[in-house]
């Protein structure tokens, strides 16, 4: 969280805006800010079958506590087969990660344009952030599932979905968002220094 | 079971209204912190340095006077600079008689046809005087240059605080921005000669702007601080005149030809780097606008400044003096006006789908809602208002504690309302954009907007509406 100092009296700086790199063409980037483009357009493209694998992923996560499936051939997970009560989750467009890492993207996208930024640091910073969406989603899906089956099809589903969900949904893209600028503005091991000598004072 | 490509771009747009909210609601939690965490920082000695005074004055005859007898009488070790920009009034014989007989007042006269071209040219024919005026071994970097509008009325600490070790004590800094706050919040009756509702609207509305400057403003200007991206204001801005050098054209214009030339001079020192500071420790007094035709045509005009400062993203990115957590904050202030146009088209959406849906079946649409559609309802009232609502409370805890909680709580509903009047500036100015339209234009002081509210009533009584509407044109 710290800009580079300012000169230390009023004299003129060097060079009018002291620019780091000069505006080039870019070359450089352009596989990078290609891939992320066509990765953002798929999303769009085959999300349906982004949704399928979420889907399979969630059935995968949750089969560990309860029986969970995924349908074969459509974007549903079913929760406590074999059981009474089973039900299906369908997986819509609005309910899917897939049109929230689009964007992200785009975003990502913008970013590289300026050259500031190294192609490796946008990457990472777009991967965990895309990570903790579809973690997100994930939880979502449990959390609406739980209140299921906690209060049944009519008002557990409605407070999952529409109270619990959203906020999880909330929660997750703020946490998403945050980890994304702290990963694009920090210096590499500058959270971890701050935090030791913090540890180092509390000690004191 | 593959969705229709109507139904992703419905989706997508659903995607990218959900985050710039959710980013939204993070901004307004994050800047709380500082904001709640400030404390008065140590003054300094004002007489470490030397202190002008900027009052650019279009037409300010009502109001020029006291405001230099102010100025003078509160900090007489200060310089007033009255830039006349070619007045109809008596602003210039006025600042012109005062500069006679008092040796710190000086009269900056500008003539037609290269006045009223903007307050930044204003301001610059002023930064030419003071340079012609001083000696040339002035010391530029111990003079600060302070923009007061006409009826700007700074607190007397207002120097010592600006002199202070962290601010202009510091040769880093380049500038300092102190909190605005509004001269008439307390005046219940803005239109002496209209009705009770009109009267409750224009305090409120005056009340809702205290509220904006000094508490969301005021919290975005202290995260700044460690962004290192604080914005420059039109009233209660101070530059060092060293830093003023560093940041002129060519033709020697600190001040350029932006609509929201304050901020795009705070982005020069930024590029420069100089480090803009913020204080609230330190006010000036300004006067709230109670109507909203005038508040809209200023915040179109602030709105259009932020979409033309659009061009130095490019500078902002590439600056090693400006970091990358400062570029991101200066970029996402920048791009606020942009997303509001996107936010007027996306925001709906999830409405009108709840409209069509209840179009195409009413019933089913009944039972969802009856069946706990209405939490749905419930939790976008609580996540779209509560970063509004919660300014109130803040603004009765720090800044009016007489308001008590229901009034407080009450401004904080309104806030959430007014806001929604920069959807309609943002279209305002975009479509002046689109029209090619960038003349400045002055907001008028409440004084004269009231003095023309009654000429109108008189006019109704004595001669009808069609003498009204001659008169007006002519007016």
């Amino acid at each position: 969280m710290q800009s580079e100092p300012g000169p230390a009296g009023p004299q003129r700086p060097s060079g009018r805006d002291g620019r780091v790199r000069p505006a080039r063409v870019l070359t450089g980037r352009l596989p990078a800010i290609a891939v992320l483009a066509l990765i953002a357009i798929s999303l769009m493209v085959f999300q349906y079958q982004f949704r399928h694998l979420e889907a399979a992923t969630a059935a995968d996560l949750y089969n560990l506590v309860t029986p969970t499936l995924a349908a074969s051939s459509a974007p549903i997970i079913w929760f406590g087969l074999g059981r009474s009560g089973a039900f299906g989750l369908v997986i819509t467009p609005d309910c899917s990660s897939a049109l929230l890492i689009a964007p992200l993207c785009g975003l990502g996208i913008a970013l590289m344009i300026p050259r500031r930024l190294t192609v490796g640091r946008v990457t990472k910073a777009l991967t965990v952030a895309a990570a903790v969406m579809v973690a997100g989603n994930m939880l979502r899906i449990g959390v609406i599932a739980l209140a299921i089956r906690v209060d049944g099809i009519g008002t557990g589903y409605q407070v999952g979905h529409l109270v619990l969900g959203s906020l999880v949904s909330i929660v997750c893209i703020a946490l998403a968002l945050a980890l994304l600028t702290l990963i694009l503005t920090s210096r590499s091991g500058q959270v971890l220094a701050a935090l030791r000598h913090r540890h180092r004072r509390v000690a004191q | 079971m593959n969705s229709s490509a109507g139904q992703v771009a419905i989706a997508l747009a659903q995607a990218i209204a959900l985050m710039m909210s959710v980013a939204f609601i993070t901004y307004a939690l994050i800047i709380v912190v500082p904001f709640a965490r400030d404390r008065a920082r140590r003054p300094g000695n004002s007489r470490t340095l030397d202190w002008h005074f900027f009052v650019p004055a279009l037409n300010e005859e009502q109001v020029i006077g006291r405001t230099l007898d102010y100025l003078r009488s509160t900090f007489p070790e200060a310089h007033v600079w009255v830039i006349d920009d070619d007045s109809d009034d008596c602003t210039g014989p006025i600042a012109g008689m005062r500069a006679r007989r008092d040796p710190m007042v000086h009269l900056v006269s500008r003539r037609g046809p290269n006045a009223r071209t903007g307050k930044g040219d204003a301001l610059n024919a002023a930064y030419q005087a003071l340079s012609q005026w001083l000696p040339a071994t002035a010391d530029r970097s111990g003079t600060v240059i302070g923009v007061v509008d006409s009826d700007g009325r700074p607190a007397s600490n207002c120097l010592d605080v600006c002199a202070g070790p962290s601010l202009f004590g510091d040769m880093a800094v380049g500038s300092v921005q102190i909190l605005v706050r509004m001269l008439n919040r307390n005046d219940r009756h803005p239109f002496p000669h209209r009705g009770p509702w009109l009267n409750a609207f224009g305090h409120v509305l005056v009340r809702l702007q205290d509220l904006e400057f000094r508490v969301p403003i005021s919290a975005i200007q202290l995260t700044r601080r460690f962004t290192r991206s604080v914005g420059l204001g039109g009233n209660g801005q101070f530059s060092r005149l060293s830093a003023l050098d560093t940041v002129a054209d060519e033709n020697g214009r600190p001040w350029r030809g932006a609509l929201l030339d304050d901020y795009e001079l705070s982005l020069h020192l930024m590029l420069t780097g100089h480090r803009n500071e913020y204080t609230q420790d330190t006010f000036v007094d300004q006067e709230g606008l109670p109507d909203i035709r005038r508040l809209v045509r200023q915040r179109t005009r602030w709105g259009q400044g932020t979409m033309q400062c659009g061009v130095y993203l490019r500078r902002l990115w590439t600056s090693k003096h400006v970091s990358t957590i400062g570029a991101l904050e200066a970029s996402y202030y920048l791009i606020q006006p942009w997303l509001q146009l996107i936010g007027t088209l996306v925001y709906p959406i999830p409405g009108l789908v709840f409209l069509a849906n209840y179009a195409a079946g009413p019933e089913a649409m009944r039972n969802w809602v009856l069946n706990g559609g209405w939490m749905i309802l419930i939790f976008y009232l609580v996540a779209g208002l509560g970063p509004f609502v919660l300014w109130g409370p803040l603004y009765l805890r720090r800044c009016e504690p007489q308001l008590g909680i229901l009034r407080a709580t009450g401004l904080g509903f309104g806030y959430s309302l007014y806001v929604l009047l920069f959807y309609v500036t943002s279209w305002r100015a975009f479509t002046r954009i689109l029209r090619h339209r960038s003349e400045w234009f002055k907001t008028a002081r409440n004084a004269e907007y009231v003095a023309d509210l009654e000429l109108q009533d008189q006019l109704v009584t004595v001669g009808g509406l069609q003498m009204l509407t001659e008169m007006m044109g002519e007016h």
